[in-house]
């Protein structure tokens, strides 16, 4: 066997050979044993480095299944799959009535007052840059009265209604970004990590932003290990240069 | 992302696509697979990962080349013709002690076999970088060595047909010591 031989055998199983090769090669196969041989195993070579593809795209989408099977089962979602699209509208419509009235409190009971502080000092929601909204408009979408809520700084609405919009169309990442937002500011940081890791799970438009605001979403649950180490991927390599600035000055204060 | 892109991104090797597809496509798959079909959800999530992964192969070994239909149809062609082979083969499963145990020489051959795809899986993991990418790339995704030379970073493609060589090489001595070990 010569590197000319497993050449021909390499073209064989890329399908890359002429009529004359390939008869040539089957012909070997069965007369030489030592050819024999080596086209069996690159034979095999194939199998399982397709196999070994495979398996990790599906480790890959199992982890989504799960990430998305457990939202479906926590606090944002509803029961999508057995509840008919127009009881969903009306619920969303009661949901978005109701806590309207709500009175919320202004930061987490659960974090430690430091970290509250903290949040209350630092937090700014990031400005609407995808839905412009032009105020004289007589008719909304729906997407544009959420991001109108958004602006109007109605954010438990906003939050409830890209969270609606998004589980109508998931091509709209920025609902995800937009709405983990709106959980931060009204104080709901398992939402907001719920949806900002959701953003986060591609590549998408506001990487660097969402990674800051996951940070302060975990500083509400007083998990600051997590919060230091997206603030220190943030002030390493944003592509915001006061964005990298921002995250040095929090880490700087935080315990 | 618009149909044309998801193509493409499948073609240069994004991985990312995968979870998009799934995102995008998945309630609306289980919605239309359980009006249809007597299938539990973990099932149609087992199915359904399968079915993205089968229209990524196919983009990717260029089997599909441009889409006459949308993404959408083709998933869920392809996720359909999936769960009624689960359902065949649930259907065929026999009871253990019914089923017939025959030593032949097929089977003994798929022992073989079974047993040097372990020892390659071995073989490819313990190459380690950058061996193990060329061989992906190269067998999996059919790419040209252009375009290996390119993803990862060699500066001509000779370089990168060279090392690939090299690779092959190494593969095959280590499957002979390999061999030489579980002779001894």
């Amino acid at each position: 066997m010569n590197e000319q031989d497993y050449d021909l055998i390499e073209r064989y199983f890329l399908d890359r050979l002429s009529a004359e090769e390939k008869e040539l090669a089957e012909t070997r196969v069965k007369e030489d044993e030592a050819f024999a041989q080596a086209f069996q195993l690159q034979k095999q070579l194939v199998q399982v480095v397709d196999a070994q593809m495979e398996a990790d795209f599906k480790a890959q989408l199992q982890e989504v299944e799960q990430r998305m099977n457990s939202s479906e089962n926590g606090a944002l979602s509803s029961q999508v799959r057995s509840i008919p699209r127009w009881l969903y509208a009306v619920a969303a419509a009661l949901l978005v009535l109701l806590i309207g009235y709500w009175l919320l409190p202004l930061t987490s009971p659960e974090a430690t007052p430091t970290n509250q502080a903290l949040f209350a000092d630092h937090f700014q929601p990031y400005r609407n840059l995808v839905v412009p909204i032009q105020r004289s408009q007589d008719s909304l979408s729906t997407l544009e009265s959420a991001f109108l809520s958004y602006e109007r700084q109605e954010y438990t609405q906003a939050a409830a209604q890209m969270t609606m919009l998004y589980q109508a169309d998931s091509s709209q990442t920025a609902l995800l970004f937009y709405g983990g937002i709106s959980y931060l500011a009204f104080d709901q940081p398992d939402d907001a990590i719920f949806l900002l890791q959701a953003y986060l799970l591609e590549k998408n438009e506001f990487q660097d932003e969402a990674k800051w605001y996951l940070a302060w979403a975990f500083l509400l649950k007083d998990k600051n290990t997590q919060a230091r180490e997206l603030w220190e991927e943030v002030a390493e390599s944003a592509t915001d240069q006061n964005l990298r600035k921002q995250a040095k000055e929090v880490l700087l204060e935080i315990d | 992302m618009k149909e044309q892109e998801i193509l493409e991104a499948i073609q240069r090797g994004d991985r990312e696509v995968l979870n998009h597809l799934y995102k995008v496509y998945r309630n609306d798959f289980f919605q239309w697979a359980s009006q249809r079909f007597t299938i539990r959800q973990e099932e149609m999530a087992d199915i359904f990962q399968d079915a993205v992964i089968a229209l990524y192969r196919n983009i990717a070994q260029g089997k599909l080349i441009e889409l006459r239909s949308s993404i959408k149809t083709y998933l869920f062609g392809i996720g359909k013709n999936l769960i009624l082979k689960y359902l065949r083969d649930q259907r065929e499963k026999l009871p253990l002690e019914a089923a017939t145990f025959e030593w032949d020489l097929k089977l003994e051959q798929q022992y073989v076999d079974e047993g040097i795809k372990i020892l390659l899986t071995q073989a490819i993991e313990s190459l380690g970088t950058p061996c193990n990418q060329i061989l992906l790339l190269f067998y999996y995704r059919n790419f040209a060595m252009q375009a290996i030379q390119a993803q990862l970073g060699y500066k001509s493609e000779a370089v990168a047909r060279a090392q690939k060589k090299r690779c092959m090489q190494y593969l095959r001595k280590r499957l002979l010591e390999q061999h030489k070990d579980e002779l001894r």
